[in-house]
């Protein structure tokens, strides 16, 4: 389920969205299409994308030694959050 | 301005951060402070000319060069930059700026030598360099000797290398952290396993103090501006996550450059220049502003510059980066303050985060 992610996170997720949608995309496009961010930055980024569970990866069918991404909808992971924080609503007042 | 006492005010055990109350007879003043600087210092005098305001900072430093061709150390400018710390009120730490080599080669006759020459010329805080391999019996031993030759209103702040044996740093920090003492660390790029696990050690016990139990103060000193390799974090955060509390970056003289670095560094153009960016807490270039947020910030900011700030471009967007810096350290203090989740307030920001991710939270193992 989807978690809440930082505001810088959020913002590179917005620019990918608006590019990419649920598309799968490499890590070059992601680094093209975030041209101020280094390699570390970047790669903290989908890091922080994949612990929030906002992003799929999968082995690249083409060459297995590479992943692709794909986002998941802001809908989707909003959902998913207001679900989790539904559920720990009802836990607490039970 | 004298130093009174340093009190642990709230320990945060998530981020390993401490929030610290400096009292001096001027008043109170809470650690993460930049301390003026060698370049601070001058564009604060070009300032002054102008009737512009000077730096908060109740701390300031003067890094002295080591003059290659004379083989000894410049006091040529100390007595202008103490005069000038008196008139604003500030703590005045002078610091000899050592090199790796420097530091790993000194031995007690030359710590004592630098000690000697600072202490006559009546420093109020005397840097005392500890050469490797000294254990604390040891430096117990030289430090009571010297102690015993200077006055009450001197004071002596033990200036260790990050990259100090890890044993003999332990067992140093350890006891001169109890006895609440002016720590000092020379810093460098953190690039080697001992200067982690050194400072990792130094903020454990750092964390060890209660609320309102005395505590030592710890000053960060010739770290780089600016961490290329860490996302261009800047240093000042960089050693703020490793308790320093007040921060006095590498100063580069220019008298020690070759001409042809000199002549380089005239000719930089403004898309050059390292601005400071406080949405990503970062430092960034004219380049990746225009294609992050469409405008080039740094040539706009220096289109800004009246002349009568006193300063050339290059200088002014010096002196913004180092207030914004301090802006951002007090964001931190205010954090602290309030008890909010510091942790998540810094991964608010790209390049705290990134620096967090990489080399503080990894640390915590230590």
């Amino acid at each position: 389920m989807a978690k809440a992610i930082p505001k810088w996170v959020m913002n590179r997720y917005s620019i990918l969205w608006n590019e990419f949608k649920d598309n799968a995309i490499t890590y070059e496009e992601i680094k093209n299409a975030l041209p101020i961010d280094d390699k570390n930055t970047i790669s903290v980024f989908l890091n922080e994308l994949r612990k929030a569970e906002w992003v799929d990866i999968q082995l690249d069918t083409q060459d297995a030694r590479k992943r692709v991404y794909i986002l998941k909808s802001p809908g989707q992971a909003v959902g998913e959050f207001e679900n989790v924080s539904e559920r720990n609503k009802n836990r607490i007042s039970r | 301005m004298f130093l009174k006492e340093i009190k642990t005010e709230l320990v945060d055990e998530d981020s390993r951060l401490v929030l610290k109350k400096i009292i001096t007879s001027d008043g109170e003043y809470r650690n993460r402070k930049i301390a003026v600087t060698n370049s601070i210092f001058h564009s604060e005098s070009e300032r002054e000319k102008y009737g512009k305001d000077v730096y908060t900072s109740p701390f300031q430093t003067h890094h002295l060069r080591w003059d290659k061709k004379s083989k000894s150390w410049d006091y040529s400018s100390i007595d202008k930059a103490k005069q000038h710390s008196k008139k604003y009120g500030r703590l005045f730490i002078p610091y000899h700026q050592k090199n790796q080599e420097q530091l790993e080669n000194i031995n007690w006759s030359e710590s004592e030598g630098d000690f000697f020459d600072l202490a006559d010329r009546g420093m109020n805080i005397i840097p005392c360099y500890v050469p490797l391999g000294t254990n604390y019996k040891e430096l117990k031993q030289r430090t009571d000797d010297l102690k015993s030759v200077i006055s009450k209103t001197q004071k002596i702040i033990y200036i260790l290398s990050s990259k100090h044996p890890v044993e003999s740093f332990d067992s140093i920090i350890k006891e001169q952290m109890k006895a609440d003492a002016l720590i000092g660390i020379n810093c460098y790029e953190l690039t080697t396993p001992t200067e982690v696990v050194n400072l990792s050690k130094l903020r454990k016990l750092n964390c060890s103090f209660k609320t309102g139990e005395h505590s030592p103060l710890i000053f960060a000193f010739n770290y780089p501006r600016i961490f290329i390799d860490h996302s261009n974090v800047a240093g000042s955060f960089v050693y703020s996550c490793f308790s320093a509390d007040v921060l006095s970056e590498k100063a580069h003289f220019l008298e020690n450059m070759p001409p042809h670095i000199l002549e380089k560094i005239k000719a930089k153009s403004p898309e050059e220049f390292y601005l400071y960016d406080s949405a990503q807490r970062g430092f960034n270039k004219s380049l990746t502003q225009k294609q992050w947020y469409g405008i080039d910030m740094t040539r706009n900011y220096m289109n800004s510059v009246s002349v009568n700030e006193g300063l050339m471009g290059h200088q002014v967007i010096r002196w913004q980066a180092h207030y914004n810096q301090q802006l951002d350290l007090e964001l931190i203090n205010d954090a602290l303050a309030r008890k909010e989740n510091v942790v998540e307030f810094i991964r608010n920001y790209s390049r705290w985060n990134v620096f967090w991710d990489r080399k503080v939270a990894p640390s915590f193992s230590i």
